[in-house]
Order: C-alpha cells, then structure tokens, then sequence
C-alpha cells in the first residue's frame, strides 16, 4: 500500500469581523490507495472544512496552513489553475444535503456529463459521454435511459439526488473521493442502499475515500480506518476495528457509549465555542478523567497500538502495559 | 464536571431577530449601529432631518414662499437667495422648504392607506382562501395591468387634480402590492401548527388574524413600506410635474420643475433644485429602506421590490 | 406546460376585458356632462348652451343608458374601433395607428440600453462582492433610482442641448433625438435591473450547487456562465416584466418633455383638452400592450424554470 494523501499540521482560520476564529488545529492525516477513512465527530467540529480545504473549496476568508500531500505534491502550494487539473478528475467529492447540491435548472444528465467534458468538445465526445452517463446511472440503481437522463432535479427524489451526486463524483474514476455526509439526507430505509453503493465503489473502482460522516455505524461498515475529530483536532485516528472497539481518548469513548445500539449515554455539556477554547486540552471541560494536566497542557498524540494514535495526557507517560490495564479498567 | 451550555456557533452566527413589540425594534436599531449597517445609519439621520425640515418649514423659510414680488424675478442663486428666485420673485429656497411638508405628507399618506389597505385585503384573501381569494388576487391582476402613472392618470381624470385626489389615484395601485406579500405570508402561516393550536383552543378567525397573523407580517410589510417610500415620493413628483398635485399657488416639488422647464434656458436653478430636493428624499428614504430590509431580513433582498 | 401556457392566457384574457371595462367606467362615469367635456373641448368654454349640449348629446349618442352604451362600445373594442376623437375628428384607432410606432422604437431603445448596461454591472458588481467596484455600482444605482427621471430629462437638455448644443431639444428627426429620451427612460430601468441581478447572483454564488459545480473542475468562466447565470436569470425576468411597465410609464413624462411624439404625449394631451375616447384609446393600448408583455414574461420564465410546472405558477 502507498500513501496517497498525507496531511500535515493542517491549521484553518477564518477572519470574522476582526477577529480570527481557528477552526483546524494541526490536523494530520492520512489515506493509503483504495483505503476508505471515516471522518467521526460531532455536527461543527470541522470534518467538513477538512474536505473542503483538500478541494480548495473554501471561503475567501479562510487562512490555511500547514501541507496536503498528493502522490507526493503539496497541493495547498498550487494555485488554482493547477489545482483544477487535479480537482474533479483525480480528487472528486460528492457532496452533503442533494437537495441543494444540484443545480435546479440543468438536466441532471448533463451535470453529471459536464465533469467529463472538456470546453469545447465534439459532438461525438458528448454522445460517449452520454453512454458514460448512462452506464454509470444503471450501475448506481438509477433508471437508464434518455427519459431519465432530461430529468431536472426537482423531479427526483432525495434518494435519486444522492445517487446523481455520486454518479458526478466517480464518473471520472477519480484516485481519492471525499464523501461529505453521505448519509445525513437520506432516510434511515435507504442508508444501507446508499452505504453498499460507497462498499461496491471500493471494491469495483478502486478509489480511496475520505469518508466524513457522524454516523458512527456507517463508519464502521465501509470504513478501513478511522479518525475522530473534536473541535477542530484530530484526537484519535487508527484502524476501524481498533478504534471503535478499544477506543483509547476519553471522547471517543463518549462517542461510542452515545450510540443507540451501545445504550445512548450522551455526553453532558457541549463543545465549545472556537472562540472561547479552553487552554490546554480542547475537551477538558467535558472529560470525566480530567486532571490538572489536561487543563494547562496540550497534549501530545501517542501511538497506543500499531497505527492507532490518540492525543490524550492520560497516555503520556504510560508504557504499552499500564495503557493496556487502563484500556481494560475504564 | 462542569456544564457549560455554550452554543457551538456563537460568535459567528447571528441570532434572527424575532420581532414582536416596539421595545424589540429598538434593540433591533441599536444592533444596527453595532453592525455597521452604514445604509440604516445614514437613513435614520436624513431621514430625521427632512422629516425635522418639514415640521419646522414656517421658521426655516428664509422668505414667504407664496409671497410674489416681480421686480425680484430670476435672481441667480446669490448670497441673498442661496437657491435664487422663480419667476415671480419667489425665494426658491423657501419654496423648497415649505414643499417638504407636501411631498412628505403626500407620500407617507400613500404608504400608510395602501399598507393598511393591502395588508387587510392579502390577510383576509390568505386566510379565507377560494372564492374570497379568487376574487382579490383577479382584482390586484387587473389593477397590476397598468402601470401606476397610467393608471392615476384616468383616475385623475375621473377626480380632477388636488394633492388629496393624487394620494387616491397612487394609492388604488400601490396596495397591490402589500396585498400580495402579506397574502404569501397569510398562506404559509395558515398551514402553521401553531395556528391550528390556536384554533383548537378556540379562537375565532378574527382573533387569529390580529392576535397571529398580523405580528408576523408586521415585518414583512414594514420592509416594504420602507422600500416604497422613496419610490412614492417619485410617482408623486413626476404626477405632479404632470400638472395632478398639489395647486398653484402651493409650492410642490414636482410642480416647481414644471415651471422651471419653461425658463429653463435663462433660469435653470428654478429646476436644478426642486429636483435635488426630490432626489435627495428619494435617496435618503431609498437608503433608509435598504438598511431596514438588510436588517429584519437579509435574505430578503431586493425580491420584495416590486412595483 | 402548454396547460400553463393556456391558463396564462385565460387569465390574461379575462384581465384584458376587466381593463377595457374599468377603462370604459373610469372615463365615462366624470363628474360633469361628459357633453359639456366634448364641447368644452372643441369649441370652448364660451359654446355652452342648452342648444349645443342637446346637439352634441344626439350627434354622439349620449342619451342611451350607460350599460347599453358600455355593450356597444365592447363589441366595437373587439373589432378595433375606438370612436372619433373629439379633437382630431378623426378615428383613434387611426392616430393611435401613427403614434403607437414612435412609442415602441423609444420604449426598445431604453430597453436595450438598460440590458446591455445592467446585465454586465450587475454580474461584475456581484463577482466582486465588497470591494469598491461592488460599492461603486451599488451605491451608484441607488442614486440613480433616487432621481425623478424628468428631472435628469431636464438636466440633459440643459447640458447636451442647451450649454453643449449638441443634442437637439425636443422632437423626432433622425437619430440623435431619440439619445436623450432613450438614456433618460432607461435609467431607471438600468438601476433596477442591475440591483436585481447583483442580488440574485449573490444569492445563487452562495449556493451549493456552485461549490459542488467547482468541486466538479470547472473553469470560473463556466461556472459563473453555466451554472450561476442562468440561476440567476428568472428572478431578473421578473423585474424586468415590471420595469417594462415603468418605461410605459415613464414614457408618458418623457414624451411629453421631448415632444416625442407617441402615445404618452398623446395621452396628457388628451387628459388636458378632456379628449374622452382618445383617453380610453391610449389607456386600452397600454395597458393591452402591458398585459401582453406580462405574459411573455410569464411564458419564458416557465420555460426557464422547471419548477413552475409543478407549482402550477401560482407564486
């Protein structure tokens, strides 16, 4: 397995008024090729920024710092033209809400034709791509056919969106695919349809996906490891199985607990504002196992197991035996 | 552990004013400052300056603005006469004074019949719905049909000219379009749980209109109201410049440049200034509208600016 | 959609007839002998008479009852016949035939400036959201849309006629008359539409469908033209339906200043010497001419808009 995407101490700012509000602080991650890692957090703890600042897609108030590697080139020192090569053909995303995603007056054919057509092609371009299109609508479940190719968006269902919206992120086989809450508009009946379209899209076309979702259980069918964010950190990253069953970091814990199927304990209180953070570990505020420490220090990610790192104090000066009682006792 | 019941958003989002009652709409004001909202700030100001203006007329008039004296006639704007004098040796500064109080009064008169008109009309035409409906929104078609100088034109016809008459003629279109925006909210408040409760804990249908629907259209109307005013001032001036308003010897804005095209050649200033005076209100009461819509209701926009 | 298209034009019919109808009542039901207008305006003050009003009251079939007067003036409506002016002595229809043409060239004139004006600065104004061309152009259509437009009428003539003399008074000959009444009528068209279109392509910039149309990689150029654009239009159509009706109204004042000789001038004229079916002649045109362009406003928005088939149009 190779690296395909590797960033590092990623930092995003935005400029509200006259302040800076920091919104990704030192954010390191990493996806092999054809490997699915699931984005975890809670609703604004960055997830989405995170995609949207691999796809240049953020607002022009934002300051970002910090190195994206893409087969080895840092692609926050392109400029746009460049990036625009690589934006849509080898990174592609689909995005959240379809309701809004589509534009409501073009055929829905035709957006998803449009990733794949230069400026100015030739007819005989449109008409393959439009057996692409056609070929890529029946392989996601979706009528073939003219009839549903002249469809606008307004005439599909939310289900139906979702899947032209994944339709326009692989149809140019794309080498990392950002899926930005996939499930989140789409009813609790569809989700397995839609999570088995992300598995086959892995098995069949071989493309790694940035997989960002709140929906831990989704996480868990599609994904091959896991990164969990709070308030603009990454706190605990590692292999799916390992995370989600050990998890190491007091708020992945709370995460796991909070899920209906392990016994729906919520968390108390709330995270915090980005511009009121709390000094030294951005949770500590909400941790039962919060000590002095954690209060005036920030910590430091520790590997716990291979691959599984957590930025946590508890683990700072624990040796592999102590983590592993405490693993247990907790 | 400490609960700390912090919003995630704070600081970068807004909360919507929720708008029920005069003491909010001051605090609404106050943000406004706060918020840099440059259009309301400047609005207000010359705003309360015009409207001061008009008020004191009789004390700020330099001259007597009826006052007719022909060995002072076309006297170029000067120390004397800063504006200059018409052509019956009326002080034009003077005349512009005492024409706030006309053209203020036409136009708040205007917005003030057709809102009150237009609200009641869309709210009953929302609620009731069918027939009722049917026949308002047929009538607001037909009325929308002319352009409003058209149409206060043949209605002037009917009146004759007078600045009472003018107000009807601006007024009989100008409530379509009140109508139609409180009709809209009428519709999507209808349907409303809140209402059904409020059915369910026996209202009748006159109490929820005033009691329900009216606070949550207030601010809706009122964005247009504020929009509407310097464009009514205009209709005003140009159906006065028309010869409908205000009579001679009355100093009206819109009348002022009509006497002044006839000189225009010796005596421009006697329609250089009236027009300033018009566009100025116009301005200040366009800006003041374009703050307040900005301010109850960014996502409004310019959508509610209809004729 | 050709349902639509159809219910459109029922309504529109019905809208024409209830026009010609208000019309009809406005100016017959005056105060006053509508005979003692018709020789007021062609004789004068002084011809008033038992004798005259009696022979004008026959001669223009005054003494049937209103409603009977109504029904044979909608059956002549119908086939084109508007009834003799009192002034002219001459068929409206006629006159109307001569001026109706002046008015459409000025009327297009104006419209065309004001598309080839606002349609850029209002995407430009919009693509550079708070930066000073942005402030410029915001700032200088609110001025713009502040002024009385036969005020700037005046004001032009002062300057490009009058100070500069390069720009003829008033009038109709040849190209350089129509310059100022065509800029003039424009203005406040330009102003509304370019506000308009500012708004509603910040609007639809601030969309998803325009991230995810560059999450796509697409050039600027073909997400503001492809996507943003035409997102941003139906809105303007809109606006633009009713600004027709400013410049219809405007016309009426900007005739009148530059002597241009349409139908506008001919309406205050006709207002002024009390002219009764020449009134309904140029009150029933307009407003047709008015109902007609709402309609094909109606009619290309459904076409833009898909949605329109499903909310049936009723917005």
């Amino acid at each position: 397995m190779r690296g395909l995407l590797e960033i590092k101490n990623l930092n995003v700012s935005f400029a509200v008024d006259d302040n800076h509000v920091h919104i990704l602080n030192n954010v390191s991650m990493d996806i092999n090729e054809n490997e699915v890692l699931a984005v975890i957090g809670e609703t604004g703890c960055g997830k989405s920024v995170t995609g949207s600042a691999i796809l240049h897609l953020l607002p022009d108030n934002a300051i970002v710092t910090g190195n994206i590697f893409f087969k080895g080139q840092d692609i926050t020192k392109m400029n746009d033209h460049e990036f625009r090569q690589l934006r849509g053909q080898e990174i592609s995303s689909v995005p959240q809400s379809p309701s809004t995603s589509l534009n409501p007056l073009m055929h829905v054919g035709n957006q998803v034709a449009e990733c794949v057509l230069e400026k100015n092609s030739s007819e005989a371009d449109k008409k393959k791509t439009a057996l692409k299109v056609h070929e890529i609508f029946s392989r996601l479940g979706l009528p073939r056919g003219e009839d549903f190719y002249e469809n606008y968006p307004c005439e599909l269902s939310g289900g139906m969106c979702q899947r032209v919206l994944i339709a326009m992120g692989v149809i140019t086989h794309p080498e990392l695919l950002i899926v930005d809450e996939p499930t989140k508009a789409v009813d609790w009946a569809l989700r397995k349809d839609v999570m088995d379209v992300f598995c086959e899209l892995k098995n069949d076309m071989k493309c790694a996906m940035l997989f960002i979702t709140h929906d831990i259980a989704a996480a868990k069918y599609v994904a091959d490891r896991v990164a969990v964010m709070y308030c603009g950190e990454v706190v605990e990253i590692g292999p799916t199985d390992s995370v989600i069953n050990q998890p190491r970091h007091p708020y992945t814990k709370g995460l796991i607990a909070s899920m209906p199927s392990k016994g729906f304990n919520v968390m108390n209180g709330f995270m915090p504002s980005f511009q009121d953070l709390p000094k030294g570990c951005r949770f500590s505020d909400r941790c039962e196992c919060s000590s002095d420490i954690c209060v005036n220090e920030e910590p430091e990610s520790v590997e716990i197991s291979a691959g599984h790192f957590t930025k946590c104090s508890i683990y700072k000066n624990m040796n592999v035996s102590e983590i592993f009682s405490h693993a247990i006792t907790s | 552990m400490m609960e700390k019941p912090v919003s995630v958003t704070e600081g970068l989002r807004y909360p919507r004013p929720k708008l029920a009652g005069i003491p909010k709409y001051m605090n609404v004001l106050w943000r406004s400052f706060n918020k840099k909202n440059i259009m309301l700030t400047l609005g207000i100001i010359f705003a309360t300056f015009i409207i001061l203006v008009a008020i004191f007329a009789p004390v700020l008039e330099p001259y007597d603005p009826t006052k007719m004296d022909l060995a002072l006639k076309f006297i170029p704007p000067s120390a004397a006469h800063i504006f200059g004098t018409d052509n019956m040796g009326r002080d034009v500064l003077s005349r512009i004074i005492e024409g706030s109080r006309i053209s203020l009064s036409t136009a708040f008169m205007v917005v003030i019949f057709s809102a009150c008109i237009g609200t009641l009309v869309g709210m009953i035409s929302g609620f009731w719905g069918g027939k009722v409906d049917m026949i308002f929104m047929r009538i607001v078609d037909v009325l929308l049909a002319f352009p409003t100088i058209i149409f206060a034109l043949a209605i002037s016809t009917v009146l004759g000219t007078g600045a009472i008459n003018l107000v009807i003629a601006i007024c009989c279109i100008q409530w379509t379009s009140y109508a139609r925006v409180s009709r809209g909210e009428a519709i999507l408040l209808k349907n409303a749980e809140y209402i059904e409760a409020a059915k369910a804990i026996g209202n009748n249908s006159l109490q929820i209109m005033f009691k329900y629907f009216l606070p949550n259209i207030v601010s809706k109307i009122l964005i247009l109201a504020s929009l509407n005013i310097g464009s009514i001032i205009l209709y005003c001036a140009s159906l006065s410049f028309l010869g409908l308003g205000a009579q001679p010897p009355s100093p009206d804005w819109g009348a002022m440049i009509s006497d002044g095209k006839e000189y225009m050649r010796y005596a421009p200033w006697m329609a250089i200034f009236p027009g300033l005076a018009i566009a100025a209100s116009a301005l200040t009461f366009n800006m003041l509208g374009d703050g307040v819509r900005d301010l109850l209701d960014p996502r409004m926009r310019d959508s509610v600016k209809t004729e | 959609m050709i349902k639509y298209i159809i219910k459109r034009m029922i309504i529109v019919f019905f809208v024409l007839w209830m026009v010609a109808t208000l019309t009809f009542f406005t100016v017959h039901v005056t105060p006053g002998d509508t005979a003692n207008a018709i020789i007021v305006s062609v004789y004068g003050e002084d011809a008033v008479s038992p004798e005259t009003l009696e022979n004008v009251r026959t001669k223009f079939d005054l003494k049937r009852p209103v409603f009977v007067q109504y029904t044979d003036w909608l059956k002549n409506v119908v086939t084109g016949e508007l009834g003799t002016s009192y002034k002219y002595n001459k068929p409206v229809i006629d006159i109307l035939k001569i001026r109706l043409p002046n008015t459409l060239i000025l009327g297009f004139s104006a419209f065309l400036i004001s598309i080839v004006i606002s349609i850029p600065f209002g995407i430009i104004s919009a693509l550079n959201h708070n930066r000073p061309i942005d402030h410029f152009s915001r700032f200088s259509t609110l001025l713009l849309s502040s002024f009385p437009s036969f005020w700037i009428a005046l004001l032009l003539i002062i300057i490009f006629s009058i100070q500069l003399k390069v720009l003829p008074v008033s009038g109709m000959a040849g190209f350089s008359s129509i310059i100022l009444p065509a800029v003039t009528l424009s203005i406040g068209m330009t102003a509304a539409t370019t506000r308009m279109l500012r708004s509603s392509m910040l609007d639809v910039l601030g969309q998803d469908y325009i991230t995810v149309a560059r999450a796509k990689g697409l050039e600027d150029n073909q997400v503001i033209f492809g996507h943003a654009l035409r997102n941003a239009i139906p809105p303007i159509i809109t606006v633009i339906g009713l600004q027709i009706g400013h410049i219809i109204g405007g016309a009426v004042i900007i005739e009148n200043i530059f002597a241009w000789p349409g139908i506008g001038g001919l309406l205050i004229d006709s207002i002024n010497t009390k002219d009764l079916p020449m009134i309904e002649g140029c009150v029933l045109i307009i407003a047709f001419g008015y109902a007609i362009v709402n309609l094909i406003v109606d009619i290309t928005y459904s076409c833009i808009d898909p949605r329109i088939k499903y909310s049936g149009g009723d917005n």
